[in-house]
C-alpha cells in the first residue's frame, strides 16, 4: 500500500490568527504537538514529506525527535503563498498518489487510518461547522456518497482539507486547492471527524476534543 | 526533466570530517575538528581556513594521507546510489586531489577537486582551490546538488533543485535558507533521489 502513496503534510503556515508564535502544527493538543499526532499515524508510511516554511527550525527538531526518516520540503515563500503552493511542492516526484494533510488539522485516528487505506481518489468531509466552510454537493452512487462539485454555499457537509488525489492533478496555479480538484471530481467522500485549529475558540474547541479523542 | 546529481565528498560520501582525521596522525584532531567546523557553519571564510589546515597537514607524506583516507568509513546507501547511477552522479569536493584520488577510484564516479602541488610523495601547496558552483557550467544537465556546509551553498544556489543532507551534521543555517528538500536519514536520501531519476 504505502508504495503507492506519498504523503504530504503542510506545516509551512504562521499562526497569526492565533497569535501563537510557532506554525499550528506544534500546537500541543492532549500533551504533543498536531504533527506528531500526525506521524504517530504514518508509521507504515515511508514517503512522508513534510512542508515547512515559517518557524522551519522548530518544526524539523520536533520532527525529527520522534522520527529520522521524513523528507522536508521548503516552501521559502510561505509568506506569499497559501496551501496549493505547498502541497504543490510537496507534491513534486511524488508516488501515483498523495495523500494531502494540513498541519493544523486534528484527525480522529481511526478515521485517518481508514482513510489511508482509500485506493482511489477520495476527500474527507465533515458536517458543516467552520467561518468559511468550502462545502460540496454529494450524491449516492451504490454504498458510497460521491462528491459533485465544491459551492462557497453552506450546505450539510464541508471539505475538511484531507485529500487523497492523484499527484499529477496539482499544479501550481496560484489559487486554492480545491480550484485543482474541481476539474477532477467526482471523487468518493470519507466521512472524518476532525477538528482544525485557526482562531484561539477553535483551539479551546480542539484542546477538549483533543483530549477525549487522544486519551489511550 | 533528466538530472544529474552533484555530491558533496565530506559528511555526505563519507561518515566522518576527513581533515580532523588526517590531524590525528599529528594530535592536532581537536583543534583541527574546531576549524573545521566553524568554517562548515560559514563563519570563517574558507579559503584562508582551507589553506591553513592543508599547512598543518602537509607533513604528512600524501601515500599515508591516501590510506588514512581510504578508511574512512563510507555512507553505503549513497555510496550505492552513486554506484548505481555513476553515468549520472558527481562528486564535488574542495578536498585536494590527490589525497582524494584512491577514495574516489574506488567510487567510481566523475569528480571535481581541488588541485595539489606536488613533489614525490610531498605535499607543497595547494594549486588551486575548487569553486564549487562550477558544476553547473562542466555538466550540460540540470543538477541535484546535496551537501551541508556552508561551502555548499555557491553549488546548491544555482541549482534548479537542491537537498540538505543532515546526517552526519547539522547544515548550516544558510544551507537550510536556500535548499528544497532537507533529509536526516540516509535511506530516505536514496528514496528521494530515486524519485528524481
Amino acid at each position: 500500500m504505502s508504495a503507492l502513496k506519498s504523503i504530504v503534510i503542510s506545516a509551512a503556515g504562521s499562526g497569526s490568527r492565533l497569535s501563537f508564535g510557532h506554525t499550528k502544527a506544534l500546537l500541543k493538543i492532549a500533551g504533543k504537538p498536531i504533527i506528531i499526532h500526525h506521524l504517530e499515524q504514518l508509521k507504515k508510511f515511508d514517503d512522508v514529506r513534510i512542508v515547512v516554511g515559517y518557524d522551519a527550525e522548530n518544526v524539523i527538531k520536533t520532527v525529527l525527535e520522534y522520527r529520522r526518516n521524513v523528507t522536508f520540503v521548503f516552501n521559502h515563500r510561505y509568506q506569499t503563498t497559501n496551501t496549493l503552493h505547498s502541497l504543490y511542492l510537496g507534491t513534486r516526484f511524488a508516488r501515483r498518489y498523495v495523500v494531502s494533510i494540513d498541519g493544523d488539522l486534528l484527525i480522529k485516528p481511526r478515521d485517518l487510518q481508514k482513510f489511508l487505506k482509500e485506493k482511489d481518489e477520495a476527500m474527507g468531509l465533515i458536517k458543516t461547522y467552520s467561518d468559511e466552510p468550502v462545502c460540496v454537493y454529494t450524491k449516492k452512487r451504490g454504498k458510497d456518497t460521491i462528491i459533485t462539485e465544491f459551492t462557497r454555499k453552506r450546505l450539510e457537509y464541508e471539505w475538511t482539507g484531507l485529500l487523497q488525489v492523484k499527484s499529477e492533478r496539482i499544479i501550481n496555479t496560484g489559487t486554492y486547492v480545491y480550484h485543482v480538484v474541481q476539474n477532477a471530481l467526482p471523487f468518493k467522500a470519507a466521512f472524518v471527524d476532525c477538528r482544525e485549529v485557526d482562531t484561539p475558540d477553535d483551539y479551546q474547541r480542539a484542546v477538549e476534543w483533543g483530549l477525549k479523542v487522544f486519551k489511550k | 526533466m533528466r538530472y544529474h546529481f552533484a555530491f558533496d565528498l565530506d559528511g555526505t560520501i563519507t561518515t566522518k570530517e576527513i581533515l580532523p582525521i588526517l590531524a590525528r596522525e599529528l594530535g592536532m584532531y581537536r583543534e583541527m575538528e574546531e576549524l573545521t567546523k566553524k568554517t562548515m557553519a560559514g563563519e570563517i571564510p574558507f579559503d584562508q581556513s582551507f589553506t591553513k589546515r592543508v599547512q598543518m597537514l602537509k607533513k604528512i607524506p600524501v601515500s599515508k594521507v591516501q590510506k588514512i583516507i581510504l578508511d574512512i568509513p563510507l555512507n553505503k546507501h549513497v555510496v550505492a546510489f552513486i554506484k548505481e547511477n555513476r553515468n549520472r552522479c558527481h562528486i564535488v569536493t574542495q578536498n585536494l586531489d590527490v589525497w582524494i584520488e584512491p577514495l574516489l577510484m574506488r567510487i567510481g564516479a566523475p569528480y571535481l577537486a581541488s588541485t595539489a602541488d606536488v613533489s614525490g610523495d610531498r605535499l607543497k601547496g595547494i594549486k588551486k582551490i575548487l569553486r564549487k558552483k562550477i558544476i553547473h557550467s562542466v555538466v550540460d544537465y540540470p543538477i541535484v546538488a546535496i551537501g551541508e556546509g556552508f561551502n555548499d551553498l555557491e553549488m546548491i544556489v544555482d541549482a534548479p533543485l537542491s537537498i540538505a543532507f543532515g546526517e552526519i551534521h547539522k547544515p548550516a543555517p544558510a544551507i537550510l535558507d536556500a535548499v528544497d528538500y532537507a533529509v536526516y536519514d540516509a535511506q530516505q536520501l536514496c528514496l528521494l533521489l530515486n524519485r528524481l531519476l
